[in-house]
């Protein structure tokens, strides 16, 4: 498992290292989707009235918001565009028959960018946090960071089961574009799961990184009672893990048989 | 056996559209029983016209297709059955243009497949920069050129670098100097042989080119439309097709006559010419090499003439392939 994290890091930092524009994407992120929720916010409301009912300042709010969104859809998206990169590269046959564990394969795909996005929460999350709440909010605010990488891990072994259920149905980059939506919505990360609709709330619960996202907001609200929220999240994942071996197992078996591992 | 390919079948399932909306399904069958066998250090070409069914061959044979029936086997591993095995002991290039992650050099290249075939990174260090000698690509200036850099005979080098890692006793290569300048193509060609015939490595190689499959390949097999046609050593293959070889001798002769043009005709099936300083050329053709030929030379010398120089002119093994595949 180590070799193949070690091998993703160097394509992940190679790729993000030698397209400049990646990395400024990933920095600038979080700004920009907090500013255009505070304009939409401020034309409907004021930021007095967002804190009376939520209890906290939006812009603290949803900078960790959307920093928690770019670190969980950054997962979904590299699970579930790897087998569509591979076989633009090329590389597809070669990764296919490679004596390596293909669910180990595919849950070592997102740890590297987990590792630069604790970085990046750096520029975000930390200083707008600790300019808030003063330098005594310093271990929560490495806590967030350190529970929003945790959300992309959660979210991991669902993203391997999709992928490998989306890519038997042929052009699955549409359902990435599907996938991405209905993720913004139902993690419950701008719009938090005790006031979703009793049916967005059942269907957010089986979401594993909606469960650390409420734990985030827990620790953004002053509260500390975060570990059952872990722990369910934490048991989703491990629950999502035989059904995305078995969802990588069928894809691979289909397109050995159908001839779909493009030379 | 190194590679033992029992019966194979394989159809494909195709969409042929009709309209904007509507398509109709198509069968097509790619592989209707193929069975061949290479043996251990051999070099065998497998050599067919565009969809003769040489890729779903070599696919089946690397892990990446299953067949309908048959089976294939790989130092005994069945290819269906024990895929992860014989993931470890074959070495694949299939294609030269892509493979590899443009914004990786080639060294990180293979440093990321041989973390993915999980060799360990002491051997992996120093079998990428011995690969990177072997192939040339540190004289080339290719380790740390990011991949998308590279010409196209620093990918193929590349991709029999990648081949190469797991140091595996089988290597299936598909048209791997397909496109490559006359110095690549050499380069390849020698390592391959050299591969085979110093390291006992076993290679099916799939080729259009006639010339390498001739100086290269220790046998061949001819695929058409998804069957073998024909297999053998190129010289065999050569003598199973009806045309006659030419025989051209050259020969002197003191008195230069007309009548010696006519006697000479007479006795062999054949054309001569006699130029003025006395040289005859005499063009015929052989039914078979070693009969054939004794028997018009001693014709030849029974007239009192000087034999200068013999060529005999061989079927070429692109007279082979069309004839097995035009059939």
């Amino acid at each position: 498992m180590l070799g193949l994290i070690r091998a993703e890091a160097l394509l992940f930092y190679a790729e993000v290292l030698r397209r400049k524009s990646i990395l400024v994407t990933f920095s600038l992120f979080p700004y920009l989707l907090t500013l255009l929720i505070l304009l939409i916010g401020s034309s409907a409301g004021s930021f007095n009235a967002f804190e009376s009912k939520v209890g906290i300042s939006p812009v603290p709010f949803f900078i960790s918001s959307s920093f928690v969104l770019m670190v969980v859809l950054g997962v979904s998206d590299e699970i579930l565009w790897r087998p569509i990169y591979n076989e633009e590269m090329g590389t597809s046959p070669y990764v296919v028959s490679s004596p390596s564990n293909p669910i180990l394969r595919s849950l070592a795909i997102p740890i590297p960018r987990l590792s630069l996005t604790l970085v990046l929460g750096s520029t975000s999350v930390l200083p707008v946090l600790l300019y808030y709440f003063g330098s005594g909010f310093l271990l929560e605010s490495i806590s967030i960071m350190g529970l929003a990488a945790l959300s992309g891990l959660a979210l991991s072994s669902l993203a391997i089961a999709i992928s490998g259920l989306a890519t038997l149905w042929g052009e699955s980059w549409r359902i990435i574009q599907v996938i991405r939506p209905l993720l913004f919505i139902f993690l419950g990360v701008f719009y938090p799961k005790h006031v979703m609709p009793t049916f967005a709330r059942l269907i957010s619960s089986l979401i594993p990184s909606s469960h650390t996202i409420e734990a985030i907001q827990t620790v953004l609200l002053g509260g500390s009672n975060i570990l059952v929220s872990i722990g369910i999240g934490v048991a989703l994942f491990m629950f999502y893990l035989p059904i995305g071996q078995k969802s990588l197992s069928i894809w691979e078996r289909k397109k050995l048989r159908s001839g779909g591992i493009r030379t | 056996m190194s590679i033992e390919a029992i019966n194979l079948e394989k159809k494909y399932l195709t969409k042929k559209r009709i309209g904007l909306i509507s398509s109709e399904k198509e069968v097509v069958e790619a592989l209707k029983g193929v069975s061949f066998e290479v043996g251990d250090g051999e070099i065998v070409g497998l050599l067919g016209p565009n969809g003769a069914g040489k890729t779903t061959t070599v696919k089946i044979l690397s892990t990446l297709l299953i067949p309908d029936s048959g089976r294939a086997l790989v130092n005994g591993l069945d290819v269906v059955k024990e895929a992860k095995k014989v993931r470890k002991i074959i070495g694949i290039m299939l294609t030269v243009e892509k493979g590899f992650y443009g914004k990786l050099t080639g060294k990180e290249n293979l440093e990321y497949f041989s973390a993915l075939y999980g060799l360990k990174k002491d051997f992996s260090r120093r079998k990428i920069s011995e690969l990177m000698d072997l192939l040339g690509l540190r004289e080339l200036g290719a380790e740390d050129k990011l991949f998308e850099e590279y010409s196209l005979g620093m990918k193929a080098r590349l991709s029999l670098a990648r081949a190469l890692l797991k140091d595996p006793p089988v290597l299936i290569l598909d048209e791997p100097t397909l496109g490559l300048d006359p110095p690549s193509s050499r380069k390849i060609r020698e390592l391959v042989m050299s591969l085979a015939k110093e390291e006992d490595k076993t290679v099916l190689y799939t080729t259009h080119n006639m010339f390498e499959a001739e100086i290269l390949c220790d046998r061949i097999l001819l695929i058409n439309e998804g069957e073998i046609v024909a297999e053998g050593t190129p010289r065999e293959l050569k003598r199973r097709i009806p045309k006659l070889k030419t025989i051209e001798i050259i020969a002197k002769n003191e008195i230069r006559t007309e009548d010696l043009k006519y006697e000479i005709e007479r006795l062999i099936d054949g054309r001569v010419s006699i130029s003025a300083d006395g040289t005859i050329e005499i063009k015929a053709k052989l039914k078979t090499y070693e009969k054939g030929l004794s028997e018009i030379l001693g014709k030849i010398i029974s007239l009192g003439l000087d034999i200068v120089s013999v060529k005999v002119e061989e079927p070429t093994l692109e007279d082979v392939f069309v004839h097995f595949t035009s059939e």
